[in-house]
């Protein structure tokens, strides 16, 4: 049906009808490369949401939101390990915990599942809109950020709050990479204030602005050659007021200045010292050979690009690689950060080869509806989808990965153990979740905040080092949860220990119970005169 | 077209937000950090549990008299060993002297303590001070019987300051390092900065910190953690009775010194205050199943009858040594938590007779031990033992 303008009446006879999609505005209007970015935006939200939950980390997260929602306040201490009773806990993640917790209340796993997918969609479709953008080609688009999915991978399997950092990152970043704009001067500062409230991982944004202010202030006075030069130049000024302006953001938290103090504490925690992504990075470890892959990548690239590399691309990429040196889980900035820097060098190369063809397809509301068909489609039939949607909710053992520990924790549910019970590090955080309520675990994910003796008691057990059974009575620990596959020797010594008796066995994990007036023989023990000092 | 706002507004602007944003933050982390970390009320003088018991049928004036006289401290022309001397000094007090000429003053024994002049007379020029005060660390001496310098060094943690603080000695005693005077105050300043909640040895700890801190409700160490008597009182129940320094005795002394301080102070939660109670009671109950005919308890009295089954190994040492011990925390434990009396002055009665068949070599040997036959005896009678002696010998 075609509509006439009311304009086009009889005093307009020689103006032609408007059809109605030329009338629409051209964001509306999709071109046929934006089809195909929807098209691979909506697979890589899709396969993301057909992964099963890890079974580390994000239990402990919405273990927290629901304590957060619950009390109506921030917990002061550590709350589900006994063990670190009175530690201090600066919950420097309680606005994730709770959009966690929000997206479990709202939708079970499933919205935990859409959450995390989203978000990692999220962060994948802005590395493939700037490559894009910089780029001109849909083949480099996706190219330039898959050469860094063996380091980005690792760190993103896990829904942690970690990848809302990860998310905020690549959005300064892009703000960073491009010129400046006016919403910028609340943009950043935005960024930041969500950032500083949802995970730790701020300070590395206020990193990215450092380099920023240096690195513009450096190339103003390469380019004139003055030191004044640099207070003159109107982009040094604008990025040094608006990181004041950011840190201003990032003490509206709910601890202020008191915040950085603890993260900063946390850097140097000893506990994370024997926490491989705390360790610096192996050049062996998959990591590591991804970290150095890249770096020859970049160098090539380098070599090729007549484009000059700016100061602050430099102070960005010097300041990252030594990071990733000192930490292994700075890899995860690296390889969101390397593919900003490289696809302009990248444009520049591959542009005088072969020029880019500008686009000349037009733009076309049936686009539009076949990209929202394709990316609804691809929603719908997601497993968060068709538990929406479809009302076709699925069992516990589809949703979370095999390594889960889900019969161990039933049989802990029928049985609940008194007292602290041991088990391994990774399942502490799922076992405080699904466990019986009350269960009081050794330890969860938050191992800077159990104390230095509590972890080497861990440690000692876990090898089954001399004392083990001593180590576990001066715990109070009546109830052994092991894991088959990596606490073999343990599991070896319980089974051969008379003091131990087996109780539940399944797949993963073994359950065990001190027999009663059994326990260790305390040959350090009784003797006041032979005890010896406590470490010191 | 807009117009831009001038530069120097907007930078006066940013500069503003920016003090006024730091400002309060550190107004709010001040707060924050006041809160987190409550200034320590220390009490000037130790608050010491008070016995209450005069049970004459557990041991009579002359058999008190009789223990009393074989217990002294005669350390004068022996080597010196700082555990001994401490374990004399709690029981035998700051104040106390002597008429035989080879027992130490209780002060002389504090000073051999708290001086350190003092105590290096008494050892080599090798001997590394007692109390180790370095710019970085001021801390004391502790090491094992037959380590190095073991000897001359504390054997607990913590136990130096209980020691002293039960002989009655005040926080403004002062203490002669190697290189400065200071207070006893500092040391326990510096004990509560350095308490760990998970260490192997917590009893002193707890002793002093309900000596000292008795209206302290909470209070922080250097790692910033949250002490409360309710967490030292679970850390104290948490591990099995038979294991722990001296057959777990010390933690039942703690246990039993935190009872008496929250009946006076309400220092633990209604719950928690229930639970030890219940602990206590429930080991009372297993001391009244594993006591000997005899009326002593061996090193297994944790298994109840089964410490009964003739297989045990415990010497007559041993067995002073956890019955001077169970009969001490029973002294200052609630009547109704404490075994029947007839299985109290059983023990007592036990103990009188063991010491007087102890050779003095034995004595000597394992006087740490025989202390606590002392401070059980005494607070069962609620005398002062020098006191006791002094005044046994006006009235003979």
């Amino acid at each position: 049906m075609s509509t006439i303008s009311p304009e086009l009446g009889e005093s307009a006879p020689n103006r032609l009808p408007v059809a109605p999609e030329e009338s629409l505005p051209d964001w509306l209007k999709l071109t046929r490369p934006s089809v195909y970015l929807v098209v691979v935006i909506g697979l890589t939200y899709w396969y993301l949401a057909c992964l099963p939950l890890w079974h580390s980390d994000v239990w402990l997260q919405l273990k927290y939101g629901e304590w957060i929602w619950a009390n109506r306040q921030l917990p002061e201490t550590e709350v589900f390990m006994p063990l670190a009773e009175g530690v201090p806990y600066t919950d420097s993640t309680w606005l994730s915990q709770l959009l966690f917790y929000g997206a479990h209340s709202a939708a079970g796993l499933d919205g935990i599942r859409l959450l995390y997918s989203v978000t990692l969609t999220a962060i994948h479709t802005s590395l493939l809109l700037a490559a894009f953008r910089t780029t001109g080609r849909m083949w480099l688009a996706l190219l330039v950020p898959a050469t860094m999915l063996p380091l980005l991978w690792p760190n993103c399997m896990v829904p942690r709050p970690q990848l809302f950092g990860a998310l905020l990152f690549v959005w300064l970043v892009q703000i960073a990479c491009n010129n400046w704009q006016r919403r910028n001067w609340f943009l950043i500062p935005l960024i930041f204030l969500c950032w500083v409230n949802l995970h730790g991982s701020f300070l590395i944004g206020l990193a990215v602005l450092g380099c920023c202010v240096v690195g513009r202030a450096i190339d103003a006075w390469r380019t004139s050659g003055k030191v004044a030069s640099v207070l003159n130049d109107p982009d040094t000024r604008r990025w040094l007021l608006v990181s004041e302006l950011s840190i201003v953001a990032c003490l509206a938290n709910p601890y202020g200045l008191e915040l950085f103090r603890s993260l900063f504490a946390l850097i140097r925690n000893q506990n994370l010292r024997d926490i491989l992504e705390w360790q610096p990075l192996s050049i062996r470890s998959m990591d590591g050979i991804g970290f150095v892959g890249s770096i020859v990548v970049l160098f090539c690239v380098f070599r090729l690009s007549r484009r000059a590399i700016t100061a602050t691309e430099t102070l960005l990429l010097v300041g990252f690689g030594i990071a990733c040196m000192q930490y292994t889980r700075s890899t995860l900035w690296w390889g969101l950060l390397t593919p900003y820097v490289l696809s302009p060098h990248v444009a520049e190369s591959v542009d005088r080869y072969r020029p880019r063809k500008l686009y000349s397809g037009g733009r076309s509301l049936r686009n539009t509806v076949l990209a929202a068909a394709i990316g609804w489609i691809l929603f719908a039939y997601s497993p968060p989808g068709l538990a929406m949607i479809h009302h076709r909710p699925r069992k516990l053992e589809s949703q979370v990965s095999r390594f889960t520990p889900i019969a161990t924790a039933d049989f802990l549910r029928e049985h609940p153990p008194s007292g602290p019970i041991f088990h391994p590090l990774e399942w502490g955080d799922w076992l405080a979740w699904y466990g019986p309520e009350h269960l009081e675990c050794m330890l969860t994910s938050h191992i800077a905040l159990v104390p230095e003796e509590i972890w080497r008691a861990y440690q000692r057990i876990t090898e089954t080092k001399s004392g083990w059974e001593l180590t576990l009575d001066g715990l109070g620990i009546r109830t052994l949860v092991i894991d088959k596959v990596r606490q073999g020797s343990l599991l070896s010594a319980v089974r051969e220990s008379a003091s131990w008796r087996v109780v539940h066995e399944d797949r993963l994990g073994v359950v065990a119970h001190l027999v009663d007036g059994h326990g260790p023989s305390g040959d350090e023990s009784n003797e006041e005169h032979e005890a010896t000092s406590s470490s010191k | 077209m807009k117009k831009a706002w001038p530069a120097s507004t907007v930078f006066l602007a940013v500069q503003i937000l920016a003090v006024l944003g730091i400002t309060g933050s550190i107004a709010h982390s001040r707060h924050l950090a006041s809160e987190r970390s409550p200034k320590l009320e220390l009490s000037a003088t130790a608050r010491l549990p008070q016995p209450a018991f005069d049970v004459p049928d557990l041991v009579s004036n002359e058999q008190l008299r009789a223990v009393l006289l074989r217990l002294q401290p005669r350390f004068r022309d022996k080597e010196r060993n700082v555990n001994f001397i401490e374990h004399a000094l709690r029981v035998w007090k700051h104040d106390s002297t002597f008429d035989d000429p080879q027992c130490l003053s209780g002060a002389e024994m504090v000073e051999i303590l708290t001086h350190h002049p003092s105590y290096s007379s008494a050892y080599t020029s090798e001997t590394p001070p007692l109390i180790s005060d370095t710019p970085e660390k001021l801390d004391l001496r502790v090491a094992g019987k037959n380590a190095k310098f073991g000897k001359s060094a504390s054997r607990h943690h913590d136990h130096w300051l209980a020691c002293l603080a039960e002989s009655g000695i005040g926080l403004d005693h002062k203490i002669q390092t190697v290189r400065r005077e200071i207070y006893l105050r500092d040391l326990l300043v510096q004990a509560i900065q350095d308490f760990r909640l998970d260490d192997r040895e917590y009893e002193w700890s707890a002793m002093i910190f309900a000596y000292f801190m008795p209206d302290q409700k909470m209070w922080t160490n250097d790692m910033e953690r949250r002490m409360k008597f309710d967490l030292i009182a679970k850390r104290l129940m948490r591990a099995n009775d038979r294991l722990g320094v001296c057959n777990g005795t010390h933690r039942l002394y703690a246990l039993a010194l935190l009872v008496q301080l929250h009946q006076q102070n309400q220092v633990l939660s209604p719950d928690l205050f229930d639970r030890v109670c219940a602990r206590l009671k429930s080991v009372s109950n297993t001391l009244v199943a594993s006591q000997e005919d005899n009326g002593g308890w061996n090193r297994r009295w944790s298994e109840g009858e089964n410490a009964r089954d003739g297989k045990d190994t415990s010497t007559t040492v041993d067995k002073i040594l956890v019955t001077g011990h169970q009969l001490e925390w029973l002294s200052i434990c609630p009547q109704e938590i404490q075994p029947p009396r007839e299985n109290l002055v059983r023990a007592g009665q036990w103990l009188v007779d063991a010491v007087c068949e102890s050779s003095n070599e034995t004595i000597a040997e394992h006087y740490t031990f025989y202390s606590h036959v002392v401070g059980a005896l005494s607070n069962w009678r609620s005398i002062r033992p020098a006191q006791f002696l002094s005044d046994d010998l006006i009235t003979q």
